[in-house]
Formats: structure tokens, C-alpha cells, sequence
């Protein structure tokens, strides 16, 4: 027997605080890629009981992905945005999920997004991640912005920082590690930024806007 | 809070420069007013299709960036994405 929704939320109150599960609760936040950035904020979100995930990818699990985003083996091939979902569920049945098997572009950014409170742009490509920031930035000045820059190599963790850039858009990373440029992505390092970026959306729930 | 920032920023930029304005870009006091945004960010050797560019914390939409002009006084903060995820 699985625990009710009652019991859960019961249970993650004593843990979050009734006053921030509350706001948790209501809170509707965007992935934009689900790889090792994107798979660990959700299932980080996911255990706080936020109230929604909206889930985006188009890509399928690969055996590359293994070593730091939240997939098995036995979810090879499938589409992301579904094995995440059941992963997700799994953990908490009770986040309301809306999962989208799509590439996001200029042209449908708009209408995945418009339900989210707080995007996250968790994109592996430079070309991509200036793309989307550019779009949502533009289009959407009063959502919040959480987008990372900066987690490959074996370099300390503590050059991964979150950075307000402006009021409504965060950016966490070195800002200075691409992947193209050295050997490793590593899941510590890359869950410290996915990590960074969670938490950044919790502060911003939270209604705590500095860094 | 916010008037001691715009003090210390406005000190600094007294002593780096010798009291001529110039244009911050990155926290760097750069002397490139008159320049458009995109010739800037040529010149400096930025990969366009990787930037995300605010102006006094306002994003800057890629289409503007050959007609905004950097002015003395302005901020600007050029985001270079790296790639990794």
C-alpha cells in the first residue's frame, strides 16, 4: 500500500515547513530538457511535492545518458519525457505532470511555457541554451528564469555558482566549462548545478530573491 | 542598500577611468560607446549564436543588436553559453 496523498503531504510538511508547502503545492515549474541537468531537478522537485512538472524533451534514453541522468537501463530507448514521468511517479504519484515529447523551438515555445510559474532551461547544447534564455527572457519578462552554463570536467565544485543576472532570470554553473573543450561531465558535478538550479526554484517559491 | 551599490559602483568607476564615463560590460569598464551592440560583440569575437546580451538588466532581443547603440553610463551583460547538461 502506497501512502495517501494526505499522508504525503503530511509527511512533507513536517520536513519543508507547512508555510512553504503550501506555496509548493501551487508552484507550476517548467523543464526544458530532461538529460542530466533537467532529470535531477525534476526528481529533486518531485520530492518536495511540488504541485506540477511540465516535462520537455525529444530525445530518447541513450546508453551515454547513464552515467548522470535519471534513467535505467531497462528505460534504453524509450522517450525521456515518459520513462522520467514513471520514474517520477514512482518516488511521488502525486505531482501533477504534463509531458511533452517535442523539440522546443521559436515557433512552440509560447504554448509549452504559458502555464509555468518558473522555467528551467537544462539543455546539453550552448546554441540551444542562448536560444531558449533569449525566447523566454523576451517573451516572457514576469516568469522566472533558472538556466545553467558550466558543469563539465573534474574542476572543483565550488566554482558552480548561482548568479542573479536581472530580476527574473538566474543562472547557475562556472559559466566557464564546456563540454566540447574537456573530457569529462561527470554526475556529481553536473548534479551540484542541476542541484543549484532546483534549490534556486525553491528560494524563488519560497519568495526569497536574493542568492 | 542600493544607493551604497551606486556609490561604490560610481567610486569605482571614478578611479578606474579618471572620471570619464564609459560603458560596464561583464564588471569591466570598457571605452566603446557609439558602438553597436553587434559590433561589440564582433569585435570581442562572441559566438552569436551562443549569446544572450542585457542592457541595464534588460534583455536586449537578438534582433536589436545592430541598432542599439552602447551609451557611457549603460550596463551590459554579455551571457556566453558553454555547452554540458
Amino acid at each position: 500500500m502506497i501512502p495517501t496523498r494526505e499522508e504525503l503531504k503530511e509527511a512533507l510538511a513536517a520536513k519543508h515547513g507547512q508555510s512553504l508547502q503550501d506555496k509548493l503545492g501551487k508552484a507550476t515549474v517548467a523543464i526544458c530538457g530532461l538529460g542530466g541537468l533537467g532529470s535531477n531537478i525534476a526528481i529533486s522537485l518531485a520530492r518536495t511535492g511540488i504541485g506540477k512538472l511540465i516535462l520537455i524533451d525529444f530525445d530518447k534514453v541513450e546508453i551515454t545518458n547513464l552515467n548522470r541522468q535519471q534513467y535505467k537501463m531497462s528505460q534504453l530507448g524509450e522517450n525521456k519525457a515518459d520513462a522520467l514521468a514513471i520514474n517520477i511517479r514512482e518516488i511521488n504519484p502525486y505531482v501533477e505532470l504534463e509531458v511533452h515529447t517535442v523539440l522546443i523551438t521559436e515557433v512552440n515555445a509560447e504554448e509549452l511555457l504559458s502555464d509555468a510559474d518558473i522555467i528551467c532551461e537544462a539543455f546539453d547544447n550552448a546554441e540551444n541554451k542562448a536560444m531558449l534564455t533569449n525566447i523566454v527572457l523576451e517573451k516572457f519578462p514576469d516568469k522566472y528564469l533558472v538556466a545553467a552554463s558550466g558543469m563539465a570536467s573534474t574542476d572543483s565544485p565550488n566554482t558552480i555558482k548561482t548568479r542573479r543576472l536581472s530580476s527574473h532570470f538566474y543562472l547557475c554553473g562556472d559559466a566557464i566549462n564546456d563540454v566540447a573543450k574537456v573530457e569529462s561531465l561527470v554526475a556529481p558535478r553536473v548534479m551540484i548545478c542541476a542541484a543549484h538550479q532546483a534549490h534556486t526554484v525553491i528560494r524563488i517559491i519560497s519568495g526569497e530573491y536574493d542568492v | 542598500m542600493a544607493n551604497d551599490d551606486n556609490t561604490s559602483d560610481l567610486l569605482e568607476s571614478l578611479y578606474q577611468n579618471g572620471g570619464n564615463d564609459m560603458v560596464k560590460i561583464n564588471g569591466t569598464f570598457e571605452d566603446v560607446a557609439g558602438m553597436t551592440i553587434l559590433a561589440y560583440l564582433e569585435n570581442a569575437n562572441y559566438d552569436l549564436k551562443r549569446v544572450v546580451v542585457e542592457k541595464n538588466e534588460e534583455i536586449v532581443p537578438k534582433a536589436e543588436y545592430e541598432n542599439v547603440v552602447l551609451c557611457d553610463d549603460d550596463t551590459i551583460e554579455v551571457i556566453s553559453f558553454v555547452g554540458g547538461g
